[in-house]
């Protein structure tokens, strides 16, 4: 395929005339982008899927008021952006939504009264096989809450900067230092887990 | 050798600082807190961070470990399909050009 002009009057005439041509040019360009950019921001494959439909949907219907004075990239990530923060508002319960308990238990696990560690981690090198990291920590990624999925998944796998987040996801910077260290540290104890389980067979 | 010094001071505030000292020394669970989110802390924080490190060995452990799971997330998740999910994208790709076309 040639290096389209996406930009270019005549391509954003053909795409506001439904050319079939232009639109699978477009698409075959930005829908893998758009799917990663969307599961980076948390979403599961499911949830990715749908609001990339949509996506594309309020694209095509509001391709004609698109004059082309940012790059279509820019006016397509925008509008994915904003679907994406439509799904956090509509879903915005499971921000607020406490497993405190599972959670302060964990750590009671952890620390003594003074806070000093009375179940200490153990030896790093012990802690992951390298080969078996990605599967492992995919397997921890899918058993943590949404809501820790999404903010490790913001900070740590997007490198997004912790204002961006807090905008995005309408948080306060220490309710997003919480869900961070609660995201981490219940990877860190089912990774743990799984070291131990793997070296004791 | 590191350990064995690290291990060596902590016996050392132990066993020979008073206890009210012992007491201003910011907890483990305050460590780990930071190490997951050491980027946000502030100046003070930081040293306060690196100073509770040179001689306690579980928080220096959490804080490989968190090191290790941010690594592998960073090298491994970013933009990564399996290839079932690439055929999904496909078709639905498929079907949004199908869709929208003339």
């Amino acid at each position: 395929m040639m290096d389209q002009n996406f930009s270019s009057d005549e391509f954003l005439i053909k795409l506001r005339n439904r050319n079939p041509q232009a639109i699978a040019e477009l698409v075959t360009k930005y829908n893998k982008q758009l799917y990663n950019a969307a599961c980076g921001r948390g979403l599961s494959g499911d949830n990715a899927e749908e609001i990339l439909q949509s996506t594309w949907n309020s694209f095509f219907e509001g391709v004609h008021r698109f004059e082309g004075k940012s790059h279509i990239r820019t006016y397509l990530f925008g509008i994915l952006y904003n679907k994406i923060k439509e799904y956090w508002r509509n879903n915005s319960k499971f921000l607020d939504s406490e497993d405190n308990d599972s959670f302060n238990h964990m750590i009671d696990n952890h620390y003594d009264n003074d806070g000093r560690w009375t179940n200490p981690p153990i030896d790093p090198e012990r802690f992951v096989w390298i080969q078996e990291a990605k599967t492992s920590l995919e397997d921890c990624l899918d058993r943590l809450n949404e809501k820790y999925r999404v903010a490790f998944n913001m900070k740590e796998v997007e490198g997004m900067g912790s204002e961006a987040i807090c905008n995005e996801l309408g948080l306060s910077r220490t309710n997003l230092g919480v869900l961070i260290f609660r995201a981490k540290s219940l990877l860190r104890e089912c990774l743990e887990k799984k070291s131990i389980t793997r070296k004791d067979v | 050798m590191r350990n064995f010094l690290r291990y060596l001071l902590h016996e050392f505030i132990v066993r020979c600082w008073p206890v009210w000292l012992i007491k201003k020394i910011t907890r483990c669970s305050e460590i780990s807190y930071r190490s997951a989110n050491y980027q946000d802390l502030t100046f003070f924080q930081k040293i306060d961070y690196h100073w509770h490190m040179t001689f306690c060995q579980p928080c220096v452990d959490y804080k490989k470990q968190i090191e290790i799971i941010d690594q592998t997330a960073k090298k491994f998740l970013k933009d990564n399909i399996s290839d079932e999910q690439k055929k999904r994208l496909d078709n639905l790709a498929e079907d949004i050009i199908r869709k929208n076309s003339n």
